[in-house]
């Protein structure tokens, strides 16, 4: 298994997947420990990733390569560096506890559990691939899974939200598929010669720049166009505004695993996107564009951060927190300093930690009340909750601290880090999105207020008539729940106070990024 | 003798047909039909297969040429009449008492579809495109007390007719232009006769000629018959029109733009270099006809007219009906390259959509035979009643849109970079922006089979979707879209072989 640990972890819920084939409909909750083994194999797997990972090297690391289709020079080629590692570790660990948060689903189980694990298969290839047609099949095999997910399993606007979803990706992933064969056609070796490849690292060596492509009529330069064409790819997951509205609908209507790891892994594949293809691809075209990507990540910050702020459905509000957690990616990567590229990349570890959290206790709340509403009719849906349920409150307090990035809490590492970077570079910009800091405390506190401060007037949804009416208390956290989130309120508090394993484990490889786009 | 020897798969057929038709007279067995159909198909199919490796030879003083695409599309039209068969067979709507004529029928139109392929010459192209379309007007109507398939078969006659007309009328103009009916003679005089000394009249000889042709394919403007009669033919007939004809049309299509108005480029070894392989042979246009901007509009404009058309569909089968129109626009772009990229995608985009197009219909025909309507609405809850039924339906519609792992998106992949190799930057932009608004329309299906609550009631008793021979079929339809997604270099060997002895290079 040591050898081809990369195919492992990624093939090995594809096993899980036909196994449950066989499994009887009836058997749920056989169906329900097959998943968690299964999905516990690529967990350990990517600890003993982490335990050989040597942070020494920037290059990619666990290669595995293979021709696959030779005719046109498709390589099975697998490897990790310093940026993927974190975001395998991420998303086979958001797996395995998802298989908790998913205990409570009723309707058909087997299929529940079977698309999960094909989820899994797509999320973890993409952080692994290292060929770009591998890339885009990993990217596109995502889609297919999500749409039942959220279109079967998902809230009352189910069907409109599963296909937004389908179509926006779609949309941005077949602009990728036009830029990766044109990088195809004009792919070269050192000495001019056509070199027909798909291969993302011998793609990086070449230099982009000179050539001239001719669309609509006129000449564009090759390099600026091709990374338009990826970026509205990777936009579109990431999701950079004016790309995002698809991602509140999701978020909302996902069931409560699918909603951890929508926010947990899917949107980190949009900034991953960037890191390995279009700053790899086109340093210099990067360079040129940097500051429309600075620009675009404080409008992330800010304008998500006033979208939470207007919502009265407390998944809404998470999804758009989501949106604005994610422009300090946007903006830690555009800076090209060494301390911002590490706070994007962790930012993205803490806001898949931090969000799972918040989409799982939303579905703690939703699970005992049946309804979302922050204020509903002019009243509070919730309110009090501290004084009958202190346990849940105490939990949700830590994730919303995280969230907001109070110091000693995973949060505030990687926003510090960002803006520690994008100081010295733009200053003026980074003030406006500091600004975003006080917003996300204010949503964030303000909500806190009202769902869990003063007297308690919580109602439940009557699952009969569909009213609103005076809830009694809640029941405590259950066994599955806690098993979630307890790991991930400890990784909180450890990134918090000790964050330089983390950072170690990047440093070489952003480094290296750095100076290549310098 | 050697020219007859050459057409033995195609007399074998015709030999079929009448036996087929003849002895059903007095044999009144319900499978003697199918059983000597599928042994006379799978008789042309071996002589077929004995001709493959074999140089280019012509036939009948060049009417015909046996070349090895000639071959590859003979082949192809077996196999697709060979499926054909076997799903008319498995459905309702081909009552039992008429089964002799039904198979005798299709028996020769497969001969007619070989025939498309081989054609070199204006009359044996006028012969077999005509010979195809009269067998299908037939089969439109056959279900003749069904008004819809009245209507169907007549709407169907009309456009024919008309679109045979334009082509003859074409050939008349391009004849008189040029004093050649002979495709590699005319393709000869326009190399020897400097452009200017040509009669722009070949323009109108050629867009006329165009519409003939666009007609089988289904190309936009000349598509305006297909959802109809796709709706109101018997649903077998339907699957087999989506895919033979458009095939042949296809290869028709091939032979004629290049063989008759390309001359090859054989780019030096700097060239092949850049290109990076030794297949980089690529076509010029001979004669004052700038054909591939035409096919190029008429490519975009069949895109967007599928695509968008479909959007507002209920009934499935007119959904398939207008994605086959959008595909047939994709596959287009194949043949705007002039290049040897372009012919072998759109080879491997046929054999693919073979198996989705074919796949997609027998599924609904299940549906249609056992709720008798194929509307959205009878798919309803398909996911949770039949389960398998519907996994392959979604396999078969997702390798439609092009989505991977599945084999639709490979065959979209070659497409898109033969038009990218070529630098048509736009096009391939437009071709990738009409995948995404045709996945609206598929997974209006997928949304029914797997989203909503059932709403026709599951028929009493025995339904067509009991049938183990069909289920046994549909995931035979489906494999190859999972297995052509992940590996797929057989079948690019096939494409590329076809193109091997192809007398146009």
């Amino acid at each position: 298994m040591t050898e081809h640990i990369l195919s492992w972890i990624i093939f090995f819920p594809l096993l899980g997947f036909f196994g449950l084939l066989f499994v009887p409909s009836k058997q749920e909750n056989l169906i329900k420990w097959i998943s968690v083994a299964v999905t516990l194999v690529p967990f350990v797997l990517a600890l003993n990733l982490l335990g050989q990972f040597d942070s020494g090297l920037s290059e990619a690391q666990f290669i595995e390569q293979a021709i696959w289709i030779p005719s046109i020079n498709v390589e099975y080629h697998l490897g990790v560096d310093g940026i993927s590692i974190l975001m395998i570790l991420l998303g086979t660990m958001l797996s395995f506890l998802c298989m908790f948060a998913s205990w409570n689903v009723k309707k058909f189980v087997k299929g529940y559990f079977m698309m999960f694990l094909l989820l899994h298969v797509g999320m973890l290839g993409v952080f692994c691939a290292l060929d770009f047609f591998l890339f885009y099949v990993f990217w596109e095999l995502m889609l297919l899974p999500m749409y039942f997910l959220v279109g079967i399993w998902g809230g009352e606007k189910k069907e409109y939200a599963a296909i937004k979803f389908f179509l926006y990706t779609l949309f941005g992933s077949v602009l990728m598929l036009v830029g990766m064969l044109a990088l195809y056609f004009y792919s070269r070796d050192p000495s001019g010669n056509h070199l027909a490849t798909f291969n993302l690292i011998s793609l990086a060596s070449q230099d982009w720049s000179g050539y001239t492509v001719h669309i609509f009529g006129t000449d564009l330069p090759f390099d600026k166009t091709v990374w338009w064409l990826l970026f509205f790819g990777f936009a579109v997951k990431v999701p950079i505004f004016p790309f995002h509205t698809w991602l509140p609908w999701a978020h909302v209507q996902a069931p409560t695993a699918v909603s951890v790891i929508l926010a947990g892994v899917l949107l980190k594949m949009g900034v991953y996107g960037f890191l390995r293809v279009n700053y790899q691809l086109f340093p210099q075209a990067t360079q040129a564009f940097s500051y429309i990507l600075v620009v675009l990540g404080i409008i992330n910050i800010i304008y998500g951060a006033f979208c939470a702020m207007a919502q009265t459905d407390l998944k809404k509000l998470v999804a758009y927190s989501s949106v604005s957690h994610m422009g300090y990616c946007i903006l830690g990567m555009a800076v090209f300093t060494p301390e911002g590229m590490q706070g994007a990349v962790l930012q993205m570890f803490n806001h898949g930690l931090s969000s799972a959290m918040m989409f799982m206790l939303v579905g703690v709340l939703y699970d005992r009340l049946h309804h979302r509403y922050i204020e509903h009719n002019g009243e509070l849906g919730f309110g009090g909750i501290a004084q009958r349920a202190p346990v849940i409150t105490a939990v949700w307090t830590l994730a919303v601290f995280a969230s907001l990035g109070l110091p000693t809490l995973n949060g505030f590492v990687s926003e510090a880090l960002v803006f520690l970077g994008a100081f010295p570079v733009y200053r003026t910009e980074t003030i406006i999105a500091a600004l975003g800091i006080v917003l996300t405390a204010a949503y964030l506190l303000w909500m806190v207020q009202r769902v869990f401060l003063g007297p308690w007037t919580t109602k439940e949804k009557d699952m009969t008539t569909g009213q609103l009416v005076p809830a009694e208390g809640l029941a405590p956290m259950r066994a599955n729940e806690w098993a979630v989130l307890a790991p991930l309120a400890l990784l909180c508090v450890w990134i918090g106070v000790y964050p330089s394993p983390f950072i170690t484990l990047m440093k070489t490889s952003l480094n290296f990024l750095v100076e290549t786009l310098n | 003798m050697r020219s007859l020897f050459l057409v033995s798969p195609h007399m074998l057929l015709c030999l079929g047909a009448i036996i087929v038709l003849v002895g059903g007279l007095w044999i009144r067995n319900k499978m003697f039909a199918v059983v000597s159909s599928i042994v006379t198909l799978l008789g042309a199919g071996v002589l077929l297969a004995t001709m493959v490796g074999h140089p280019a030879q012509d036939a009948f003083n060049g009417l015909i040429v046996f070349d090895s695409l000639g071959l590859f599309f003979a082949i192809f039209s077996v196999i697709v009449v060979l499926f054909g068969v076997l799903l008319s067979m498995e459905s309702k709507e081909i009552y039992a008492d008429r089964r002799p004529e039904y198979f005798s029928i299709l028996l020769a139109l497969c001969t007619g579809l070989m025939f498309m392929g081989v054609s070199n010459h204006f009359l044996m192209l006028y012969l077999s495109i005509e010979t195809v379309s009269i067998l299908s007007f037939t089969l439109a109507g056959f279900r003749r007390e069904r008004t819809a398939s009245v209507e169907a078969s007549m709407k169907y006659v009309v456009y024919g007719a008309m679109a045979s007309a334009l082509m003859v009328f074409g050939m008349s103009l391009v004849y008189g232009a040029t004093g050649h009916m002979d495709l590699i003679s005319l393709r000869e005089f326009f190399s020897s006769t400097a452009t200017s000394d040509l009669p722009n009249v070949l323009w109108a000889g050629v867009i006329l000629m165009f519409a003939g042709i666009g007609y089988k394919v289904s190309a936009a403007p000349m598509h305006m018959w297909t959802p109809d009669v796709y709706e109101g033919a018997p649903t077998p007939v339907t699957a087999l029109f989506s895919v033979a004809p458009k095939a042949a049309g296809f290869a028709l299509l091939m032979r004629f733009f290049i063989t008759g108005f390309s001359l090859p480029v054989q780019e030096g070894a700097a060239a092949v270099a850049q290109m990076g392989s030794a297949s980089a042979i690529s076509f010029y246009t001979v004669g004052p006809v700038a054909w591939t901007k035409l096919l190029m509009i008429s490519s975009v404009f069949t895109m967007f007219m599928g695509n968008l058309a479909a959007l507002g569909q209920f009934s499935v089968k007119r959904i398939l009906a207008y994605s086959s129109i959008a595909h047939a626009g994709y596959i287009l772009m194949g043949a705007t390259t002039q290049s040897f990229e372009g012919l072998t995608a759109i080879i491997f985009y046929l054999v693919v959509y073979c198996f989705m197009n074919f796949g997609a219909f027998w599924v609904t025909s299940k549906v249609e035979d056992c709720f008798g309507g194929d509307g959205i609405s009878e798919f309803r809850g398909l996911g949770s009643r039949k389960p398998i039924h519907a996994a392959c339906m979604a396999i078969f519609l997702f390798s439609l849109v092009g989505l991977p792992p599945f084999a639709g998106f490979i065959g979209k992949v070659y497409l898109f970079s033969a038009v990218l190799a070529r630098e048509m930057y736009g096009f391939a932009l437009i071709a990738a922006l009409n995948s995404v608004i045709s996945l609206f329309y598929y997974v209006k299906i997928i949304r029914a089979m797997y989203l909503d609550e059932a709403e026709v009631a599951m028929p009493e008793g025995k339904t067509s979707f009991d049938s183990r021979v069909s289920l046994a079929f549909i995931v035979l339809l489906a494999l190859p879209n999972l297995v052509l997604g992940i590996y797929w270099e057989p079948v690019m060997k096939v494409a590329k072989n076809a193109l091997n002895f192809f007398v146009g290079m």
